[in-house]
C-alpha cells in the first residue's frame, strides 16, 4: 500500500490558495472593521474608516478618511482625516508586532460636521461633563453689591467680636480679683506682724535672768526671725505675682481697644465694596473658562492614557495574576485565547510601534505641520518616550504656530509628560472669556501672543499661560437691572486696549487650583475706585460712630475693672512695710545683746 | 448526531485500512484540540492531505475533537501556564520566543502550548490504540453490527446511499 497521496499535495496547495484569496479579498474590509472596532471602544463615540488598502510588497496599509466622532459633541467629528499611509516592517509582522516605519498623516481637519450622529449610547462622557461641570462651578461668582447699607441694620443682625471680647475679658478680671482676694486671706497680715513684735518685746525682756536666759532669748529671737522673714518672703512673691498680673492684663485691655477697628474693617469688607475687595477680580472672570479648557485637555489626556499606560496596567495586571496563580480560579478561557507569556528578547521591541510620524493638519487658519515620534504603549521596551513638535507660519490670521510635546512613560511608575505651546499673532474674534451671569466678558477682537507650558508628573499638573492680547475690544452684554458696579465695570472694560493674562494651574489632575492675574485687575479697580472711596469713607465714619458707641461703655468699664488690683496691692504693700517694721525690732534688739557679748559671735 | 454515527459505521466497516483510520483520528484530534488558525494545523493539513490517511476520519475526529476542545480550554491554559513558566524549560521558550517562526505560531500562548503538548503526548498511544480497536471491532462486532436491526435500518436510508456514492474518494484511499 502507498502512503503518499501526491493528489493531496495538489488539494493542499489549492485550499492554501483558495484561503490566501479569500484572506487577500477581506483582508481589507477585516483591517477596516477591526479599527473602527478598537477605536471606537477607545474613543467612546464612533470611529468611521471610508476605506482600508492592504499592500504586501513592500507591506504597507492605506487608510481613507478616518472620522473620530467627538463624544460630546455627537454631530461632529473631533479629527477627520484625509489618508493615513503606514509603511510596516513585514519580518516584525510575522513575529506578531506591527512596528510601522513611516506614517504619513495628510489632511487633518478638527471639529468637522457629520451627517450622522457618532454617539453610542454610553452615557460614560455625559456622566464625565456633569462631573466637569461640578469642577468648575467652584470657580463661579457673584458681584458684590455696589449700593451703600444701612449700619443700624447691619450691627443688628451682626455680633461684633470686640464686645464679645470685652465681656469675656471683664468676667476673667473678676474671676481672677476673687482669686487674689482669696489668696490674700491666706498671706500672714497686720495682725501676724504685730504678734512678732509683741513676741520680741516679751523675749527681749526675759533675757536678763543670767547666762542661760539670755542664750536662750537669743535663739527664741533667731526662731521669731526666721519665720518672719518667711511670711516676708511669701508676700513679696504674691506682690509680684499681683503686678505681672496687673502688667497682662492691662496688655490684653490695650489689645481688645484695637478690636473695634478690626469689627469695622471686617463688617467694611462684608458689606461695602472696596478697591481690595475688586483684587483678583480677573481671576473670578477667566478661571471659571479656564477650568473648562482645563477639562477639556484633561477628557482627551483621559483617552490616550491607557494606550500610554499599557505597561503600568500590565504590571498591575500581573500583580493580580501573581496572586491569582494560586488563589484565583481561572473560569473558563474562551476557546483559543488564554494568556501570552512573555520572555526575554534579544533585541526588544514593542508590540506596537510607529517611529516616525508625518501629519499635516488643514486647521481653519492654514495648515499645521508636524512630526511625531516614538508611538507605542510600550514606552518601556522602547526606552524612549513620545515626542511630537508642530508648526506652522505665514497662516490666515495667525503668525506663528509652535507645539513642542513629549510624553514621557518609560517609567510607568512616574510619567512626566510635558507640552509646550506657543501662538503668535492670533486675531481673534468674539472669543467668550466669562460666561459668568454676573460679568460675561466677550473679546470682540484682539491680536494674541500665547505660550502655554503644561507639565505633570504623575497625577501633579504644573501649567503656566502667559497671553498677552494687543488692539483689544472687550464687551460685556449684561443683564438690565444689574447692579452698579457692573455697569462701571462694563464701561472701563470698553477702554481697555491692551491685556496681559498671566495664569498658573497647579495640583492634581483630579483636583487643582487656578491662579489667574492680569492687568484688567488694576483697571477695574481703578475705575470703580475713585467712586467707591467717596461712599466707602461715608460709610466707614458712621459704621465706626455706632460701632465705638456699642464698645466704649463696656471697654471703661473694663478698664475701671482694673482699679480693684490698686486695693490689692496696696494692702500688700502695708503688709510688707509692718513685717519689715517687725524685722527692724529684732535686728535692733539683737545689736544690744551684741553689746553684752563683745567678742563673742552671735548668730545675728 | 445520527449522521456521525452513520459516518463512523461506514468508516469502520469499510476496507480501509485501520492505520488509515486511526491516523486520520489522530491528526483530528491535534487539528480539533489546539486553536484551528494555528501554524502547525497547516503542517497537520499537509500531512492528512498528503498522506494517505482515511479523510472521513479525520474530518469526523476534526468535529468532534473541536466539541471537546471547548470544555478541554481550561485544562489546556492550566497545562500551558505550567510548561511556560517552568523554570526547567525557560531557556527553550526563551530561544523559540526570539525566533520568528516560533512567534508566528504562538507558542506561548498558554492555550496552545498546552493542547498541542496534550494532542502531541496523547498521538502515538491513541494511534496504537484505535489500531487495537478497529481491529477487534472488525474481527469481534463487525458482523453482529451488520446484523442489527439499526445498521439494517441505516442501510435503507437515502443518506446511507448517498454517502457511500460519494464517499468513494476518502475511504478508498
Amino acid at each position: 500500500m502507498k502512503w503518499i497521496r501526491w493528489k493531496g499535495l495538489i488539494a493542499f496547495i489549492v485550499i492554501i490558495g483558495i484561503f490566501a484569496g479569500i484572506w487577500f479579498a477581506f483582508a481589507d474590509i477585516f483591517v477596516e472593521r477591526m479599527i473602527e472596532k478598537n477605536g471606537t471602544r477607545m474613543n467612546g463615540a464612533k470611529v468611521e474608516l471610508d476605506g482600508a488598502d492592504i499592500s504586501l510588497f513592500p507591506a504597507g496599509l492605506t487608510l481613507t478618511r478616518l472620522q473620530v466622532a467627538n463624544p460630546d459633541e455627537p454631530m461632529k467629528n473631533a479629527l477627520e482625516i484625509k489618508s493615513i499611509n503606514l509603511k510596516l516592517d513585514s519580518l516584525n509582522l510575522l513575529r506578531r508586532k506591527v512596528i510601522v516605519e513611516d506614517m504619513t498623516v495628510d489632511g487633518i481637519e478638527l471639529g468637522t460636521p457629520r451627517k450622522s450622529s457618532g454617539a453610542i449610547g454610553r452615557r460614560h462622557s455625559a456622566v464625565k461633563e456633569a462631573v466637569r461641570r461640578t469642577v468648575c462651578r467652584d470657580f463661579e461668582f457673584s458681584l458684590p453689591s455696589f449700593d451703600v447699607p444701612d449700619v443700624k441694620d447691619i450691627l443688628s443682625k451682626e455680633k461684633l467680636e470686640s464686645l464679645e471680647a470685652v465681656k469675656s475679658l471683664k468676667s476673667e478680671i473678676n474671676k481672677e480679683k476673687d482669686r487674689w482676694k482669696k489668696q490674700l486671706e491666706s498671706l500672714p497680715n497686720k495682725e501676724k506682724f504685730e504678734e512678732y513684735r509683741k513676741k520680741i518685746e516679751k523675749l527681749t525682756a526675759s533675757s536678763k535672768g543670767g547666762l542661760s536666759g539670755i542664750l536662750g532669748s537669743v535663739n527664741e529671737l533667731k526662731k521669731v526671725q526666721e519665720d518672719l522673714k518667711r511670711d516676708l518672703e511669701s508676700i513679696k512673691t504674691a506682690r509680684k505675682g499681683l503686678k505681672e498680673e496687673i502688667k497682662s492684663l492691662k496688655s490684653r485691655i490695650d489689645k481688645i481697644s484695637k478690636e473695634p477697628l478690626k469689627d469695622i474693617q471686617r463688617l467694611k469688607e462684608k458689606y461695602f465694596i472696596s478697591p481690595k475687595g475688586l483684587e483678583g477680580l480677573s481671576e473670578k472672570l477667566l478661571s471659571t473658562r479656564l477650568c473648562a479648557w482645563v477639562e477639556k485637555a484633561r477628557a482627551w489626556y483621559d483617552r490616550i492614557k491607557p494606550v500610554l499606560e499599557r505597561a503600568r496596567q500590565a504590571k498591575e495586571g500581573g500583580k493580580g495574576n501573581t496572586k491569582g496563580k494560586g488563589e484565583t480560579e481561572v473560569i473558563k478561557p474562551l476557546r483559543a485565547k488564554g494568556f501570552d507569556v512573555r520572555f526575554k528578547e534579544y533585541a526588544p521591541m514593542p508590540d506596537f510601534l510607529i517611529k516616525t510620524a508625518d501629519a499635516s493638519a488643514n486647521l481653519a487658519f492654514g495648515d499645521i505641520n508636524g512630526r511625531l515620534n516614538n508611538i507605542t504603549p510600550d514606552q518601556d521596551v522602547l526606552g524612549a518616550p513620545l515626542t511630537f513638535k508642530f508648526s506652522g507660519a505665514s497662516l490666515k490670521g495667525v503668525d506663528s504656530v509652535d507645539i513642542t510635546g513629549e510624553l514621557n512613560h518609560i517609567d510607568a511608575a512616574s510619567p512626566k509628560d510635558t507640552v509646550s505651546v506657543r501662538i503668535g499673532g492670533y486675531r481673534l474674534n468674539n472669543i467668550t472669556l466669562s460666561e459668568n451671569k454676573a460679568l460675561p466678558l466677550v473679546l470682540k477682537d484682539g491680536i494674541a501672543n500665547l505660550n502655554i507650558k503644561v507639565s505633570l508628573k504623575g497625577d501633579s499638573i504644573d501649567s503656566k499661560i502667559l497671553a498677552g492680547f494687543k488692539s483689544v475690544k472687550l464687551s460685556s452684554a449684561i443683564e438690565k437691572g444689574s447692579n452698579q458696579l457692573a455697569n462701571i465695570l462694563v464701561s472701563s472694560l470698553s477702554s481697555v486696549r491692551e491685556l496681559k493674562i498671566r495664569a498658573n494651574i497647579s495640583g492634581t489632575i483630579e483636583k487643582y487650583e487656578i491662579k489667574v492675574s492680569s492687568n484688567l485687575d488694576k483697571v477695574l479697580k481703578d475705575a470703580i475706585g475713585k467712586q467707591v472711596k467717596e461712599q466707602a469713607a461715608g460709610f466707614e465714619k458712621r459704621l465706626k460712630a455706632q460701632v465705638m458707641a456699642k464698645v466704649n461703655g463696656p471697654m471703661g468699664e473694663l478698664k475701671g475693672n482694673l482699679g480693684g488690683f490698686d486695693a490689692i496691692g496696696g494692702e500688700l504693700s502695708g503688709r510688707l512695710n509692718s513685717g519689715s517694721g517687725a524685722l527692724n525690732d529684732i535686728l535692733k534688739k539683737g545689736s544690744k545683746k551684741k553689746g553684752v557679748f563683745n567678742g563673742i559671735k552671735l548668730p545675728f | 448526531m445520527l449522521r456521525a454515527v452513520a459516518k463512523l459505521l461506514r468508516v469502520l466497516n469499510s476496507d480501509a485500512d485501520p492505520g488509515q483510520i486511526s491516523l486520520g483520528i489522530c491528526f483530528a484530534m491535534v487539528a480539533g484540540l489546539t486553536p484551528f488558525l494555528s501554524l502547525h494545523n497547516l503542517i497537520v493539513l499537509l500531512l492528512v492531505l498528503t498522506l494517505r490517511v482515511n479523510l472521513s476520519a479525520f474530518l469526523l475526529g476534526l468535529a468532534l475533537f473541536s466539541g471537546i476542545a471547548y470544555i478541554l480550554d481550561p485544562v489546556f491554559h492550566t497545562i500551558g501556564l505550567t510548561l511556560l513558566t517552568s523554570s526547567l524549560f525557560k531557556g527553550v521558550w526563551t530561544l523559540l520566543y526570539n525566533s520568528t517562526i516560533w512567534r508566528l505560531e504562538g507558542f506561548n500562548n498558554t492555550i496552545v502550548a498546552g493542547s498541542l503538548a496534550f494532542s502531541i503526548i496523547l498521538f502515538i498511544p491513541l494511534l496504537l490504540i484505535l489500531n487495537l480497536v478497529i481491529r477487534r471491532y472488525r474481527e469481534h462486532l463487525l458482523k453482529w453490527v451488520e446484523k442489527t436491526r439499526v445498521m439494517k435500518f441505516f442501510k435503507a436510508t437515502k443518506l446511507y446511499r448517498t454517502y457511500q456514492s460519494v464517499s468513494g474518494w476518502g475511504s478508498a484511499a
